[in-house]
């Protein structure tokens, strides 16, 4: 018997809507698959020790989406209206899981609970896709053909998003982006899917416009990724980002890999939490040694809250004043849970005072009989010139006016080793300013070979005694310190002025070298 | 004219690059309020339009200083400093200062016009003098002055634009030819030279105040040549090397290099160091109307503001003097032994009408200035070297601006906001038309001048501002033109007619705060001798 043209016709649409089925199908699962590398790839970044976070989040996915295969069954009717429905929901979940996921670590105090139960709803949902999926087309194909075919191009999908997720994905969007792409691409599949299935769909247009309200959603997670960290941004860290912020005065940044964490400010590395402890002892033990008391104490910048908990260790210690210009950056250190942690919640001490100023004009407008016992100073290298003036002879008069006799200070002063003109300008200047500088440097893994100055305004001997119990310092290793071989001695620098900045052209030039 | 159209508004007064890189672009949408202040302009005008008011009253003072300017208030900082206290400063508008005035607002002060004080050299006894009572120096144990850390100029000090981005410094390097960096090594050899220069008197070529200064015949030579003929005699002729140089000339002259006489093009490079290198310089958010804060609060009640002077009338002994309180409507004649007209020459020629300063008045030409404070509520975006003191635009007609808050620790307003001060020389070629001009600017036409010059450096300078205010300066600035610093009129403008005194930067053919407080200070001590004091001179 001929077939009518009509017929023909009828069935070729039947075959371009049938294939039109099966891409939908691959798309479906190689966004499911990146929705599992994603929460794998970023639990490992975040938590460290990858082996064992890349199994459990694969192991928690696969058990989830046989749940949901499980669930599948108890729905019944409306199947093509519940496809769809599971395509939105995929779309927000899976596509909003990693963004969500990277938002909360650093601000919840458990994250792994959270990580485990979005890793399991997005498997969950998952799961119900493919299945739902046989049933609807249960009635356009035979079985055994169908069975075959969807599983084929369901592991086509997988092999899709294993190929696409480290070569193309993660290099080119990040992490973030790369989920609320997929959900994007989920999203447009259930729209699709209203033409694809229009026959069995009430309602059309209403379903559309769900669809609609769906994409839109995703598309504004994705340009609002950009307000989370830009790709720019990204590319410039060696691990991912976890978290971004452009407060009035600078770009804070943590990023999270292997285990540990650290702080960048406008780019440049301010710790880590791996080896911190040695720059925090090195900068803060010396000058209590060396100082007379310890009661009244001064924290210029350091408003991490870092030296601070080093500060609180001594119970003679009254009261200690921090002047952070960025109120953003002590909020970060009380507010996240990762750095409170890192500081002992050292800035809610009730003997800690915050001051958000500029700590130069909050220097200058000190009563004069205002005195310190300590006063530790730490500020991000001198890379500008805003920063330059807070190493200027200015600077440092006003500081040492500011002492208690028998005083000390520390001052953070960079690298001897990799910034060496730099480090003894400072100490010049400081000289020059009328304190007597006693420079000393410890190895901080992170960051290299690193230098402070300890100083006073009146002569003194290099102190003696740190307390014990600490991680890094000991009696016997304090003299070594102060001690500089020759490929980090003294030479000769200009006094940084603040009519000349020269410091700021010596650290240009030296740190050049390096990039 | 009273309307200019967009492109001639910015042909006429920033150029043809700024003009050509603003063609067809849209007019900015001025989301900003602002306003022309300078209301005191018809107090001026009143003078000129011959307003004789009728005096009420009758006072006597020993000695009355008409303006309070760098000048006049010199002058009764002299007078103070040698114990005589008699004097009245009587100043026309409501705040002291004149072209060294300053304004403020929540942000920071900021100045208006004259913004810094070069670091004397020892031969500046006054102004060294003046340094140290203002606590911007202190003298060492060997004698030797240092200058306050705090008030010096921080660096970084000036940056330049240049195609599409800031550079370190004010010499068009970027892209300069070997040819270009010849020229400005060879301009930069020769203000050496000068700088190093003494003559058989040991004087320097070129002093601050040029009193000091050589007058030796071929340096007083100089003055016949207009800048440009004497680079052009030296072969300087690339474009690069004529720029800097005219820099020199709008900055402190407001003329062009045809428009300034060789001597003065010469002495704003080499009168200031020995070395010929740049030199050190004192300032403060508010520019020079730091100065004159410290000058006015030593004068204390003594100086009056809202005060017109409309006639000045030489008596036997003495003087009477004619003075118009603009506030309360007053009128009053006052009788006094001395006079001191602090005000420029064109203004004293007019309450004075001596046959001598009128016939010699009109050669005092004096530039018109359009100076804008733009209030920042940020940072505009900008790249290349970082902001400085000093931001300079290369082939504008502007000057460029200085950031108020360079000088501060601690400013006002959210974190990044600052006030802008933009400076416009109308180097016109005839003052009376500059002037013209100038007064037919609305601030609207004022306010896209500072858009559309910035623009090109901040693309996003528009939404940073929060307001502008304009002020115009129609006489400001004494114009050094060629034979004018030498000639017998300049020279004879200092001297005393009877008991009337002159004071005024116009009197060196040089607008410089120094010169006007020479003058303040000269005209001080020529009545402190009348009066038989032995005074041991500061100058
Ligand atoms: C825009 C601009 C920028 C400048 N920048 C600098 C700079 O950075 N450094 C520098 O050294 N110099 C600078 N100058 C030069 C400046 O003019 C001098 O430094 C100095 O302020 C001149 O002071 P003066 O007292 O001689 O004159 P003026 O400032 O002219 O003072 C004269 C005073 O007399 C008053 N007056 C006039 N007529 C009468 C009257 N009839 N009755 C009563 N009072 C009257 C006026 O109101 C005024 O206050 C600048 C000038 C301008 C215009």
């Amino acid at each position: 018997m001929a077939r009518g043209p009509r017929e023909a016709a009828g069935a070729r649409a039947a075959t371009a809507r049938t294939t039109a089925l099966f891409v939908a199908v691959l798309l479906v699962s190689t966004c499911g698959l990146v929705y599992e590398l994603g929460a794998g790839a970023l639990a490992s970044y975040v938590l460290g020790d990858s082996v064992t976070q890349f199994s459990l989040v694969i192991g928690i996915y696969l058990s989830a989406m046989g749940l949901g295969a499980h669930f599948s069954r108890y729905l019944e009717r409306g199947l093509a209206r519940r496809f769809v429905d599971l395509e939105l929901a995929v779309a927000l979940v899976g596509g909003f899981s990693v963004p969500v996921l990277f938002l909360c670590f650093g601000r919840v105090a458990h994250f792994r609970p959270i990580l485990y139960a979005v890793v399991a709803l997005v498997g969950t949902l998952v799961g119900v896709e493919i299945p739902l999926f046989l049933r609807i087309l249960r009635r356009r194909l035979d079985f055994k053909d169908l069975v075959a075919n969807v599983l084929s191009v369901d592991y086509l999908g997988a092999l899709l998003a294993s190929l696409l997720f480290p070569l193309l994905l993660v290099p080119r969007l990040g992490l973030v982006r790369t989920s609320l792409a997929m959900g994007l691409v989920n999203g447009l599949v259930g729209l699709w899917s209203t033409w694809l299935l229009a026959e069995e769909l009430p309602a059309l247009g209403w379903l559309r416009v769900r669809c609609a309200g769906v994409i839109l959603a995703c598309a504004a997670g994705l340009a609002g990724a950009n307000w989370m960290t830009s790709l720019a941004e990204e590319a410039l860290f060696s691990d991912p980002i976890i978290y971004s912020r452009q407060s009035a005065y600078q770009r804070i940044v943590i990023t999270a890999g292997r285990g540990s964490f650290q702080l960048f400010l406008d780019g440049n590395l301010q710790f880590s939490s791996v080896d911190e402890y040695r720059y925090h002892e090195g900068l803060v033990h010396p000058a209590f040694a060396a100082a007379a008391r310890h009661e009244n104490v001064l924290v210029l910048g350091g408003g991490d809250g870092l030296a601070v908990r080093e500060i609180l260790r001594y119970p003679d210690v009254h009261r200690v004043t921090l002047v952070d210009i960025d109120p953003a950056m002590t909020a970060l250190a009380v507010d996240l849970p990762m750095v409170r942690e890192l500081n002992r919640s050292s800035l809610l001490d009730r003997r800690v005072r915050l001051v958000h100023e500029d700590a130069l004009a909050w220097l200058a407008d000190l009563p004069p009989e205002a005195r310190f016992d300590v006063a530790i100073v730490d500020f991000p290298d001198p890379n500008n010139f805003s920063l330059g003036k807070l190493y200027t002879t200015r600077f440092y008069r006003l500081l040492r006016a500011h002492l208690a006799p028998g005083g000390a200070t520390a001052v953070q002063s960079t690298s001897p080793l990799l910034a060496r003109t730099s480090f003894w300008c400072i100490a010049t200047t400081m000289e020059a300013a009328g304190l007597f500088v006693r420079p000393l440097h410890v190895a901080v893994p992170s960051f290299g070979e690193w230098g402070f100055a300890l100083a006073e305004a009146q002569p003194f001997e290099i102190p003696g005694h740190v307390p014990p119990g600490l991680r890094f310092l000991s009696d016997a290793l304090l003299p070594g310190l102060f001690v500089f071989g020759p490929d980090l001695a003294r030479v000769p620098a200009e006094v940084n002025r603040l009519d000349n900045q020269i410091l700021v052209q010596y650290y240009e030039a030296e740190w050049r070298r390096f990039e | 004219m009273t309307r200019f159209t967009r492109r001639d508004l910015l042909l006429a007064f920033l150029g043809p690059a700024v003009a050509t890189a603003c063609h067809g672009g849209k007019p900015p949408a001025l989301a900003f309020e602002g306003a022309i202040l300078g209301a005191n302009d018809s107090r001026g005008h009143l003078l000129r339009a011959g307003f004789k008011p009728t005096p009420q009253v009758q006072t006597r003072t020993a000695v009355l200083i008409i303006g309070g300017g760098i000048a006049g208030l010199s002058a009764a900082w002299r007078l103070s400093r040698a114990g005589v206290e008699d004097y009245r400063i009587l100043e026309l508008d409501a705040e002291p200062g004149g072209t060294s005035r300053a304004g403020s607002n929540a942000v920071t002060p900021f100045p208006w016009g004259a913004h810094y004080l070069p670091c004397p050299q020892p031969h500046a006894r006054s102004v060294e003098l003046l340094a140290l009572e203002m606590g911007a120096a202190e003298r060492r144990s060997d004698g030797q002055l240092v200058f306050d850390e705090a008030q010096l100029c921080r660096a970084p000090q000036e940056r330049l634009f240049i195609a599409d981005r800031w550079y370190e410094g004010l010499y068009p390097r970027a892209g300069a030819t070997l040819r270009d960096l010849d020229e400005f090594a060879r301009f930069q050899a020769e203000v050496r030279r000068f700088s190093a220069l003494r003559d058989g008197q040991g004087r320097r070529a070129f002093a601050v105040p040029m009193e000091h200064g050589s007058d030796d015949a071929d340096i007083v030579a100089l003055d016949r040549l207009s800048m440009s003929d004497w680079l052009e005699a030296q072969g300087l002729r690339g474009e690069r090397i004529r720029w800097f140089v005219e820099y020199g000339c709008r900055d402190d002259y407001g003329t062009t290099l045809q428009g300034t006489s060789a001597w003065a093009g010469l002495h704003y490079h080499a009168s200031r160091t020995d070395h010929g290198g740049p030199e050190d310089l004192l300032t403060w958010p508010e520019g020079n109307g730091h100065i004159v804060s410290h000058l006015a609060r030593r004068a204390g009640r003594r100086l009056e503001t809202g005060v017109v002077v409309t006639e000045v009338r030489p008596l036997e002994r003495g003087a009477e003097v004619v003075a118009f309180h603009a506030d309360t409507g007053r009128c009053e004649r006052v009788l006094t032994d001395h006079v001191v007209l602090a005000i420029p020459r064109v203004a004293a020629a007019r309450v004075f009408p001596h046959p001598r300063l009128v016939a010699e008045a009109s050669g005092f030409h004096a530039g018109a200035w359009l100076v804008a404070n733009a209030t920042l509520r940020r940072r505009p975006l900008s790249r290349g070297f970082p902001e400085a003191w000093d931001n300079v635009l290369y082939g504008s007609g502007s000057l460029g601006y200085v950031v108020a808050t360079h000088q501060s620790d601690r400013h006002g307003g959210p974190p990044g906001a600052t006030v802008f001060t933009w400076y416009l020389s109308l180097t016109h070629a005839d003052p009376a038309e500059a002037h013209r001009w100038l007064y037919a600017l609305s601030w609207r036409d004022a306010a896209e001048l500072v858009v559309a010059d910035l623009r090109r450096a901040h693309p996003d300078i528009e939404s940073c501002i929060e307001r502008l205010d304009v002020w115009r300066w129609g006489h400001a600035m004494i114009r050094p033109r060629p034979g004018f610093v030498f000639s017998p009129e300049r020279r004879r403008a200092s001297q005393a007619l009877g008991d009337v005194h002159f004071a005024h930067t116009d009197l060196s053919a040089l607008s410089l705060m120094e010169e006007a407080q020479y003058h303040g200070i000269r005209a001080g001590e020529e009545i402190l001798a009348r009066l038989g004091r032995q005074v041991d001179s500061l100058l």
